[in-house]
């Protein structure tokens, strides 16, 4: 078997960003749709991470330490969005976000 | 022994996240939080293979002790167990599957053909000190931008979460 | 830290706005909104004195993050502009606001920092801080009625696409950083001459891939205009006006400069696709704006075709095309503000923004029938008007190409097609003005006066924009200067 490389981890993140934006697009809650993305964006700093290894360049990591950040940030204001809906409409579903017909 | 590291926790964190998203026995967000967060602690494991350690901990320190604890504290307040019954739609779950599953391919070939690895042998440490050099060198801008996001955010979390209006 | 002067000083506005609120009574807190567009004016006019350097070419910051150019320093005026404007707007709204209207403005100030930094953004990581900066103010600028479940379910579907869309950019992101080894435009630019064959590497060109479709939605281009209808309808009308002119334009500043000064030898074999994109976002747009009774959401369907427009300058890939981009958003800029003002204006006692609120406006208030008849008329590309010599442009450029691949003769005749749908629903909202018959309401509408000036001021930048192109079109080309791509690629290696 190949010794584990860059490839490996690269085809993980690839996994997890799919299943990810399978999640975004199949599930119906809001909060395992945000989740998912969170998964989505995991993903991505796996990647960053790797990359930042095998090129032997430590921006990579620093991208990813804004990555956190900013999750956190979107997190809480989408955290406090799906409340602040929930309280209004008693549901966090998709398919209940119909006040504007198309 | 490191390779048998990284495929246990390359196959723990795929299996942890195939949970997250389509898990067969429960629709619970719970779950697919709880699980959420063993995929994240995995994951700062695979950090800890790829010697970032300072990632490592603020993966585990701000995704699986803050993120996720947000994210639990806000299931636990909306109370979401009728929704649990509601079905995936056929036709949108393959549609999905089908995009979803070319990009997949999209990745995996282009990474496959990629193949430049392993030319060099990696040194890099992601240590402390030498990512706080450079976040407060090179970075120091978009660290200072990410100020004022936090800011915003704090700020946006406050009106829309506040209970009284006037 | 010369070179983020403006930034700087609206940021601090922005905090004093912030602080101000806590020593404004509650019934003046309204008038703070004035007093931020007058200082951002005052920070307009000492852009013109400030930053004299640029005339002797780019200046860099921050390890080459910052770049202070012509196409800089065109688009944080752009940006101060749409925000004095649309704080404008925000005090005429403000009484639809229950709480924290001085949040409100600050919050937009903080979206402005965003979108200058957006302007002068030379590195990827700046590009996604500051279009993050930019997104997560509007998931809050968006649902800021959180009485009204429209503006909430605005404000989560903006939200989930968003984070979608900032998940791509990331992913490509990284792509790019691994196969280049570089974020900073100049040094992937640099990159790709010193080794062409990464121009036809899988995993890079994947890269490009997920941050244009991260930069489309901003734009909101097809396939990702999904979230713009609904959240143009649910959203409070000064952040939809905002949102359609601000974000749109940082989308389009950082979609010029990845495609034309990072990968320019991505964008030239990619000419086909953004052919393709940009004549279904066009034939979209207008085709679906056809049935729409609702003014918010028509201007919405309106705005993806005008992200088509755009990416015609895109698709013709030369300086003429550029530059065309550049012109064609500033007359966009007035267009559209001068649109969402009045209907600000006129929604202002009703809660109701479908296309009969119009009905007999003309004799409500002859001004804004006037400044909204210019501005559809101008959207609907008639001379003599801004929207005309905008359109001309663009498709001038085009032909121009037309040439190298038949392909762009085509686009010119789905573009035409487009254009002359477009009148139809252009015209259903004059009709709707001038020629309703069940006209019930007759009172006057009362406008305040700087609500009259910043009306007057985009009537006036429509007309001249259209019948004096020759000082602004001389002042896009300029600005489009800096995306000039150096022959040999050594030409930036210096600054």
């Amino acid at each position: 078997m190949k010794p584990v490389g860059l490839e490996h981890y690269l085809v993980v993140s690839g996994l997890l960003f799919c299943l990810g934006l399978w999640g975004v697009i199949v599930r119906r809650n809001l909060l395992i749709i945000y989740m998912s993305l969170e998964l989505m964006l995991n993903a991505a700093n796996l990647a960053l991470v790797a990359f930042s290894r095998f090129n032997n360049k430590l921006d990579g990591q620093v991208m990813v330490f804004f990555v956190i950040t900013v999750a956190a940030a979107e997190v809480a204001v989408g955290l406090a969005l799906i409340v602040a809906l929930y309280r209004k409409k008693q549901s966090a579903h998709v398919e209940d976000l119909t006040t504007m017909k198309s | 022994m490191h390779d048998a590291f990284f495929y246990i926790f390359a196959i723990l964190t795929v299996f942890c996240a195939v949970m997250v998203v389509a898990n067969p026995v429960s629709r619970s967000p719970i779950t697919s939080a709880m699980f959420l967060v063993l995929t994240i602690t995995c994951m700062a494991a695979l950090f800890v293979q790829l010697h970032a350690f300072f990632l490592a901990a603020v993966q585990i320190l701000v995704y699986a002790g803050a993120v996720m604890v947000l994210f639990l504290f806000v299931i636990m307040l909306l109370d979401l167990k009728e929704e649990e019954r509601r079905r995936i739609k056929a036709v949108s779950a393959g549609l999905g599957t089908l995009a979803v599953g070319s990009i997949l391919f999209l990745i995996i070939k282009s990474t496959l053909q990629f193949g430049q690895a392993g030319a060099i042998p990696p040194h890099t440490e992601g240590s402390t000190a030498s990512l706080g050099k450079l976040l407060f060198s090179n970075y120091v801008l978009p660290f200072e931008i990410l100020s004022l996001l936090l800011l915003v955010a704090m700020v946006g979390v406050i009106l829309l979460s506040k209970k009284d209006l006037k | 830290m010369n070179l983020m002067i403006l930034e700087l000083a609206v940021v601090v506005l922005g905090l004093g706005i912030l602080l101000g609120d806590l020593w404004t009574a509650a019934h003046q807190k309204h008038l703070l909104g004035y007093a931020a567009a007058a200082l951002l004016g005052v920070i307009l006019l000492a852009s013109f004195f400030g930053l004299e350097q640029v005339g002797s070419g780019p200046a860099y910051a921050f390890n080459n993050m910052l770049v202070l150019d012509g196409l800089a320093v065109f688009f944080k005026r752009f940006f101060l502009i749409a925000a004095i404007l649309v704080l404008l707007m925000s005090v005429e709204f403000s009484n639809r606001i229950q709480s924290g209207i001085s949040e409100f403005y600050c919050l937009i100030l903080f979206a402005l920092t965003g979108m200058m930094f957006a302007a002068s953004a030379n590195d990827f990581i700046m590009v996604f801080v500051a279009l993050e900066l930019i997104s997560v103010t509007f998931y809050v600028l968006n649902s800021f009625q959180r009485n009204r479940l429209a503006s909430l379910e605005a404000g989560i579907k903006y939200l989930i696409l968003s984070a979608l869309s900032a998940a791509f950019l990331v992913f490509g992101i990284a792509l790019v950083f691994g196969t280049t080894t570089f974020t900073n435009f100049a040094d992937i630019q640099r990159a790709l001459v010193a080794n062409p064959a990464l121009a036809g590497n899988g995993l890079f060109l994947l890269g490009v891939l997920m941050i244009i479709v991260g930069l489309g939605f901003k734009i909101a281009a097809f396939p990702f205009q999904i979230w713009a209808p609904d959240v143009y309808q649910g959203s409070p009308t000064p952040s939809t006006a905002f949102l359609a002119v601000g974000s749109k334009a940082a989308g389009i500043v950082l979609l010029l400069r990845v495609l034309f000064v990072a990968v320019p030898a991505v964008t030239q074999h990619w000419s086909k696709l953004l052919i393709i994109i940009s004549a279904i976002t066009i034939l979209y747009g207008n085709l679906c704006a056809i049935p729409q009774r609702n003014l918010k959401r028509l201007l919405g369907y309106s705005s993806i075709s005008n992200a088509g427009y755009l990416l015609l300058g895109f698709a013709a890939l030369s300086q003429a095309g550029k530059a065309a981009i550049l012109y064609y958003l500033a007359g966009y800029l007035f267009t559209v503000v001068a649109a969402f003002t009045v209907i600000c204006l006129v929604t202002r006692d009703r809660d109701s923004d479908d296309i009969t609120v119009l009905a007999g406006l003309h004799r409500r208030s002859p001004l804004l029938a006037m400044a909204l008849t210019m501005a559809m008329v101008s959207l609907a590309g008639i001379p003599p008007l801004a929207g005309f010599f905008g359109k001309f442009l663009l498709l001038k450029a085009v032909v121009e190409q037309g040439a190298t691949n038949s392909a762009y003769y085509w686009l010119v005749g789905i573009t035409v097609f487009g254009v002359v749908i477009s009148l139809y629903y252009y015209f259903g909202v004059i009709r709707a003005i001038y020629w309703s018959k069940d006209v019930t309401d007759f009172s006057p509408i009362t406008v305040s006066w700087p609500a009259k000036l910043s009306l007057v001021v985009c009537m006036a930048a429509i007309l001249y924009l259209g019948l004096l192109p020759g000082k602004p079109l001389k002042l896009s080309e300029d600005s489009a200067l800096a995306l000039t791509t150096p022959v040999s690629g050594s030409k930036q290696l210096f600054h």
